[in-house]
């Protein structure tokens, strides 16, 4: 039972390795070595110290901006229950302005103020998960099952209370899918917010290997990058859905 | 002799549907009072005016001694059972009594585990405390919601026709749980239904409304004691004359 999805993940390691492979031999180029090159590298890498130096760096960033946006999102997202016009100013306004602003003019505009402080990744992670949070917030505020905040009103007259006991736990499914594509995207973020706007982390390291042309190093981080992305997609999430969120879904 | 219910002239309307025209009533402290009348009239509109979830237009209302306007401290000594349970399917059961409090109080506190499982064992669900509400019937979601009522221990317990929609025989058990409930808790009970059997077998007084605009239409008293047998005459007298205000 368990052995499909194991067999499905060794399948579709071998077929893109394959591919990888055979488009390195075709292309014949010092940029991009086959996996042969780069493997003995990116185990060779796994093994120093520095590396997971440079994760934890990232990943402090990524939980960082993660936190911030999360919270920012999620409190605009729930504001328009509360207050009247919110739910314009967020539809016509800020969600339009987060989203038609590319991460990179985000991340530059950060560079800009804070130069290269390592704030720079982190808030542009921030801005960039906050309208997820937001609009998936705001659209289970829109479902929200009214009979039961009733009911939790018949015990008290603290929205407070209700916010935290009933409203909040309504929204976790919600929320659970705006952190399944933030965390993605977070990661993306940060590796590029590093390239030039932090002097450590995995983007940094990409960056100076690429600019030693030290392609097999580059290559073995970006590998570092998308082997973290996955890991967190098909073990913590699969996970986190398992062990809490099917309650939510009966 | 003091009340826990006071009406006088209540009016409420939504929008321009007048549903509650001029009612008035009294209930008195411990009693069991059924307020009968036909879908629609506005018997869950009284309840949540009672329960402050909706505002009236005139009239006055006291509960448990103070005017609802402007005094709002009696709803920490009251609690309402909704038609359906209303329970978070994220929460077993314990949780979804536990909730009652922490919505109540803003946390729990040492010894609510042993309350919480002395009023699911009241309910007869002593052996549920970690289940889902999905796995649970309809009568035992019921139950659940009764023990989430009963957990902040309130003197005016609103039950909203919490039995409607569950088979003859878990009513019949649910109606002799809550009389349990009631003598052994010493509550005062306000119970609305539309089934005149029920309100009979139930009430100690039965308050009939009409259709809207709602008034009340008739109030019949029970002398019996409770439990009433259910194939004692007694019982089939009170019915009749029940019947006779509810269609009358």
């Amino acid at each position: 039972m368990r052995a499909e999805p194991i067999l499905r993940a060794a399948a579709a390691v071998t077929i893109v390795m394959a591919f990888w492979h055979l488009a390195s031999a075709a292309l014949r180029t010092y940029f991009l070595p086959g996996p042969l090159d780069v493997v003995p590298r990116l185990l060779a890498l796994l093994g120093e110290p520095s590396t997971w130096g440079h994760i934890a760096s990232s990943a402090a960033r990524v939980a960082v901006g993660l936190a911030l946006g999360s919270v920012v999102g999620l409190a605009m997202g729930v504001a328009p229950r509360y207050l009247p016009g919110a739910g314009f100013i967020l539809e016509d306004v800020v969600y339009p302005v987060l989203e038609s602003v590319p991460t990179i003019c985000w991340a530059l505009i950060f560079a800009v103020l804070f130069g290269l402080a390592g704030t720079v990744p982190t808030l542009a992670v921030a801005v960039a998960v906050a309208p997820f949070f937001a609009v998936n917030a705001w659209e289970g505020v829109k479902e929200l099952d009214e009979p039961l905040i009733e009911m939790a009103h018949s015990f008290t007259r603290s929205r407070a209370r209700v916010l935290r006991f009933v409203v909040l736990p309504m929204l976790y499914p919600y929320l659970f899918s705006a952190l399944r594509s933030s965390l993605q995207v977070s990661w993306k973020v940060v590796v590029l917010g590093e390239v030039f706007g932090a002097v450590d982390g995995i983007g940094y390291m990409i960056w100076t290997a690429f600019s030693s042309f030290n392609a097999p190093l580059m290559l073995s981080w970006v590998l570092i990058s998308a082997l973290i992305i996955v890991l967190s997609e098909f073990v913590v999430f699969k996970y986190l859905d398992r062990r809490f969120m099917r309650r939510w879904r009966r | 002799m003091s009340y826990a219910v006071e009406v006088e002239g209540l009016r409420k309307s939504y929008g321009g549907l007048k549903v509650l025209s001029g009612v008035s009533l009294k209930v008195k402290e411990g009693e069991f009072c059924c307020i009968l009348g036909p879908s629609g009239c506005g018997k869950t509109t009284f309840l949540k005016v009672l329960a402050k979830l909706t505002p009236f237009e005139r009239g006055t209302v006291r509960v448990l001694g103070r005017d609802v306007r402007n005094d709002s401290s009696y709803l920490s000594e009251l609690a309402l059972v909704f038609q359906e349970p209303r329970l978070l399917r994220w929460r077993t059961v314990r949780g979804n009594v536990e909730l009652a409090l922490q919505l109540r109080r803003g946390s729990l506190r040492e010894g609510d585990a042993a309350l919480v499982e002395e009023c699911l064992r009241k309910v007869g669900l002593a052996d549920w405390l970690d289940a889902y509400p999905h796995e649970l019937s309809g009568g035992m979601r019921q139950r659940v919601a009764l023990a989430r009522a009963l957990v902040v221990k309130p003197k005016l317990l609103l039950l909203d026709e919490p039995l409607t929609g569950l088979d003859v025989r878990t009513r019949r058990e649910l109606q002799d749980e809550m009389i349990k409930i009631w003598m052994s808790e010493g509550l005062t009970v306000l119970f609305v239904t539309h089934d005149p059997a029920e309100a009979a077998y139930l009430a100690q007084r039965v308050v009939v409304f009409s259709d809207k605009p709602t008034k009340v239409k008739g109030v019949v008293e029970v002398e019996a004691p409770k439990p009433m047998d259910p194939s004692s005459p007694e019982l089939k007298e009170v019915e009749e004359r029940v019947r006779s205000y509810f269609y009358g």
